[in-house]
């Protein structure tokens, strides 16, 4: 994979980066309405 | 029938049903997640032609697919709504433009990275590349109407009709590599009949395409229970949790 590893890393990196920030984000969300949900 | 429709449409059964799914859909996006990475990056084969480059295919292709799913998605979603009013199908055609936008931005960035060593180029305004910028651009309208209207049931109408004439787009993304001569390689999975991938390279492909689903599932269940949990505070139902 020499040749190629730098984008095939970038390309699995940032894909997986960018899912975890749109999971992180929707995690927030969900925290942030049941905490409001509970007062 | 439209009484299942309704039934199935009330925000009290779906977010008891998201609920419960949300678990198993989770544990099985993960299984297939692993499977597709270890299998993309370590057990298919390398291409005949594009050497170790083509294991892009298996993020490129389920992150470009969705783009399209969740799209078509929300047009269905909007149909629903703006016809027979019911109040999920907005929620679900509301909470999936971001994670759809995302997947959009995850398919041209892994376009990008895979067109520089086998093109020449990160970037060229080719027919697919194009149309599927104009449907980040879409969902980037999508979200930016729904936000810039105060009142929730005319930002869901406007931003319904806006899905509604986005929808155009779709087919238009998914036939360019017919319909005008681009560098974009014609379709891989959709030709079932005589396949165009070995076994080996394919399986993984379709293990990731599903963890891909599954992981849109899972966040569309919760914000579908965050959603819900806001437009119906006043219920007794949501009092009563």
């Amino acid at each position: 994979m020499n040749d190629y590893a730098l984008y095939v890393w970038s390309c699995y990196i940032s894909a997986f980066l960018l899912l975890a920030i749109q999971g992180v984000l929707v995690y927030r969300e969900w925290k942030k309405t049941i905490k409001k949900h509970h007062e | 029938m439209l009484q299942y429709f309704y039934r199935f449409g009330s925000p009290q059964i779906a977010y008891k049903m998201a609920g419960t799914c949300l678990p198993w859909f989770g544990l099985m996006c993960l299984v297939l997640m692993i499977y597709g990475i270890v299998g993309g990056l370590f057990l298919a084969p390398p291409d005949a032609i594009q050497g170790d480059a083509f294991r892009m295919i298996y993020i490129h292709v389920p992150a470009a697919f969705l783009s399209l799913m969740i799209y078509s998605l929300i047009f269905v979603s909007s149909v629903i709504f703006l016809i027979w009013h019911i109040k999920l199908a907005d929620i679900i055609a509301k909470t999936s433009a971001s994670i759809g936008a995302t997947y959009t931005i995850i398919a041209l960035l892994t376009g990008a990275l895979w067109g520089k060593p086998m093109w020449g180029t990160w970037w060229i305004w080719d027919a697919r590349l194009t149309s599927e910028l104009i449907l980040l651009f879409l969902y980037m309208g999508y979200i930016g109407l729904r936000s810039a209207i105060r009142e929730p049931k005319r930002a869901a109408k406007a931003s319904a009709i806006v899905a509604i004439v986005g929808m155009v787009d779709i087919p238009i993304i998914h036939f360019s590599v017919e319909w005008w001569a681009t560098l974009h390689q014609g379709a891989t999975l959709a030709k079932f009949a005589k396949p165009s991938i070995a076994p080996e390279m394919l399986y993984p492909l379709l293990a990731m395409l599903g963890a891909f689903v599954l992981f849109y599932i899972v966040l569309l269940c919760v914000r579908i229970r965050s959603e819900i949990l806001k437009r119906e505070s006043r219920a007794t139902w949501v009092q009563a949790l």
